[in-house]
């Protein structure tokens, strides 16, 4: 598999906090990348680090096969756009003159393409408007044409619809799905929305610490969370040898819990185990989210 | 660089703190004038065109303080110095792009005063009675500490984060050099003696008596370096058109571009963008 960008053992302290303590992490080329974490996990550092902002203490990344030790990297980090916390945009300035004042530090010497790169982050008839007039959504999306000025095969959200009203987060989702369908551009995208990050994303990352927890794909994490039945009985040897019988696909939990992954007739299954002499404690049906994985992975409220 | 400095001459086009100071200028290019000529008028003293002329010197610091730390400032608080990064553009090259740009617009706003000064002074109070070669170093002197001030500014603007603090810092430094360069001209200006009333057998008298705030040897020759090194106290001796050192003060201010510069690069290029 290519890769845009993988990072080795990144380290980042701030005083005496570890922000990023040995991060490795991998971003496919072509995907969606859901950088997931609580606040203060280091998600913003990591970009901050991978832009060029700031310097990491030990470990290394590559971008496009450069390391960050080397020459090139400035010429790597070309083909990437970033929008990093809040939109980096001029306020004083409309939206056309901040994509004008970017095309100029990108040397490109033509505008023409200023009208069609507002109409794709959904800006064009904002007119004579400056930019500290428009609501969060719009700086968001101007942020990001901003990112996108260089034609970048590569782009970093950090928190894009983070503060956004619901019509703003269905927008930010609409055109990141176009960016990486039609443009082909590789995103990565730190957020702790999950449920809006599972409608976008086809590749994890679960940080936590300032260390990657879990990378996964969207099909394998889909895989874990998929539906299934979790039922509690006294004897698991028992259930096992009633759901062998019965060609069903299940996951034993602990001594006498198991998910069972089918539709099942309750009550035959009752019956069988009753056979068997095996009580049915409970039996609750489970829809695996994004969030109770992630909560499953990271420990949730034990681990604040 | 090009690409930088293209943006942002883009921006300075549109920015009115840029405006503002222009306007000031050229106010007090066309104000100044006017002025010495009605005291001229009133007072039927002979106003030479030579005093006043490089009066901007005064205020071009508290200008560029304002200037620098807004235009720069912005980029800090409105995040857009990260694009610069972001795609590549190296450090040093944003820095000196900035500290450029801030230096370009220090020898505009002179020019504004001086243009004016000269269209309507000339015709008011005649033409100068200084050498045109001395008229001319006091100018490069004036530029020069001009420069000075936006080199100054722009590396107090470049190493704070914050717009507010940094503007704060930037407008007390300016007022910080005027007061040392005000003070340190007090300091040689002290007369090597003073007429004091002593009594004497023959009843009171005048004698003059050596004045112990008057310095000198080493202690002089270390004021008059730092009066002519300072840009502070460059300002007093181009407003007050009393200097002993001229043709060294521009050579100074270039000491301290060059110091000043190369200091905020190092420290840039190691400092920490959010």
């Amino acid at each position: 598999m290519e890769y845009v960008l993988k990072t080795n053992a990144l380290c980042k302290n701030y005083k005496n906090f570890k922000a990023l303590n040995g991060l490795t992490m991998n971003v496919p080329k072509g995907a969606i990348y859901g950088f997931v974490g609580k606040n203060g996990a280091g998600k913003t550092t990591l970009i901050r680090l991978i832009c060029g902002l700031q310097k990491p203490e030990s470990g290394n990344y590559v971008l496009y096969g450069l390391k960050n030790s080397e020459k090139g990297i400035l010429k790597a980090r070309r083909r990437m756009g970033a929008v990093v916390e809040t939109p980096s945009i001029y306020l004083e300035l409309t939206a056309v003159d901040n994509l004008k004042e970017q095309y100029r530090i990108l040397g490109i010497p033509s505008y023409d393409s200023i009208p069609d790169l507002l109409k794709l982050v959904g800006l064009e008839n904002t007119g004579k408007k400056k930019a500290k007039n428009f609501s969060l959504g719009m700086k968001q999306r101007l942020g990001i044409a901003v990112a996108l000025a260089g034609d970048p095969d590569f782009l970093v959200l950090d928190e894009p619809v983070n503060g956004l009203d619901p019509q703003g987060i269905i927008e930010m989702r609409e055109l990141i799905l176009k960016l990486n369908r039609e443009y082909q551009i590789t995103v990565l995208i730190s957020s702790h929305i999950l449920d809006e990050l599972s409608r976008l994303a086809t590749h994890y990352g679960f940080i936590d610490n300032g260390r990657m927890v879990k990378e996964i794909s969207a099909e394998e994490l889909e895989e874990s969370c998929r539906k299934c039945v979790r039922i509690e009985v006294t004897n698991v040897k028992a259930l096992v040898r009633v759901l062998d019988e019965m060609k069903t696909d299940y996951n034993i939990i602990s001594d006498n819990v198991a998910d069972i992954f089918a539709k099942i007739n309750i009550s035959k299954l009752t019956l069988a185990l009753s056979k068997e002499n095996c009580e049915v404690i409970s039996m609750q049906e489970r829809d695996e989210s994004l969030e109770s994985y992630y909560v499953g992975l990271v420990g949730g409220k034990d681990n604040e | 660089m090009s690409k930088l400095l293209s943006a942002n001459f883009i921006r300075l086009k549109k920015d009115k703190f840029f405006w503002s100071g222009l306007v000031f200028m050229l106010a007090a290019g066309i104000f100044f004038p006017v002025m010495r000529y009605m005291d001229m008028r009133q007072t039927q003293t002979i106003n030479r065109i030579d005093n006043g002329f490089f009066g901007c010197a005064l205020f071009i610091g508290i200008v560029m303080a304002v200037f620098c730390s807004l235009f720069i400032g912005t980029e800090y608080s409105e995040g857009t110095i990260r694009n610069k990064i972001i795609i590549g553009q190296k450090r040093g090259t944003v820095y000196l792009s900035n500290f450029i740009t801030c230096s370009l617009v220090s020898v505009v706003m002179c020019m504004a005063f001086f243009i004016p000064y000269l269209c309507i002074g000339i015709p008011l109070l005649g033409f100068f009675e200084m050498d045109i070669k001395i008229v001319l170093l006091f100018a490069v002197t004036v530029l020069m500490t001009a420069i000075v001030f936006s080199s100054i500014f722009t590396l107090i603007s470049m190493l704070n984060n914050n717009k507010a603090v940094t503007a704060v810092i930037c407008i007390l430094t300016a007022f910080l050099f005027l007061i040392i360069g005000a003070q340190l001209h007090k300091m040689l200006s002290e007369p090597e003696t003073n007429m004091a009333l002593v009594m004497t057998d023959n009843g009171q008298e005048y004698q003059e008596l050596p004045n112990p705030k008057f310095l000198d040897g080493g202690g002089r020759k270390t004021v008059q370096f730092f009066y002519d090194f300072l840009p502070g106290g460059q300002v007093v001796q181009c407003t007050s058109l009393e200097t002993e050192n001229l043709s060294l003060l521009p050579v100074y201010s270039l000491v301290i571009v060059v110091l000043t510069t190369s200091a905020g690069m190092f420290f840039f290029k190691k400092k920490e963008l959010k």
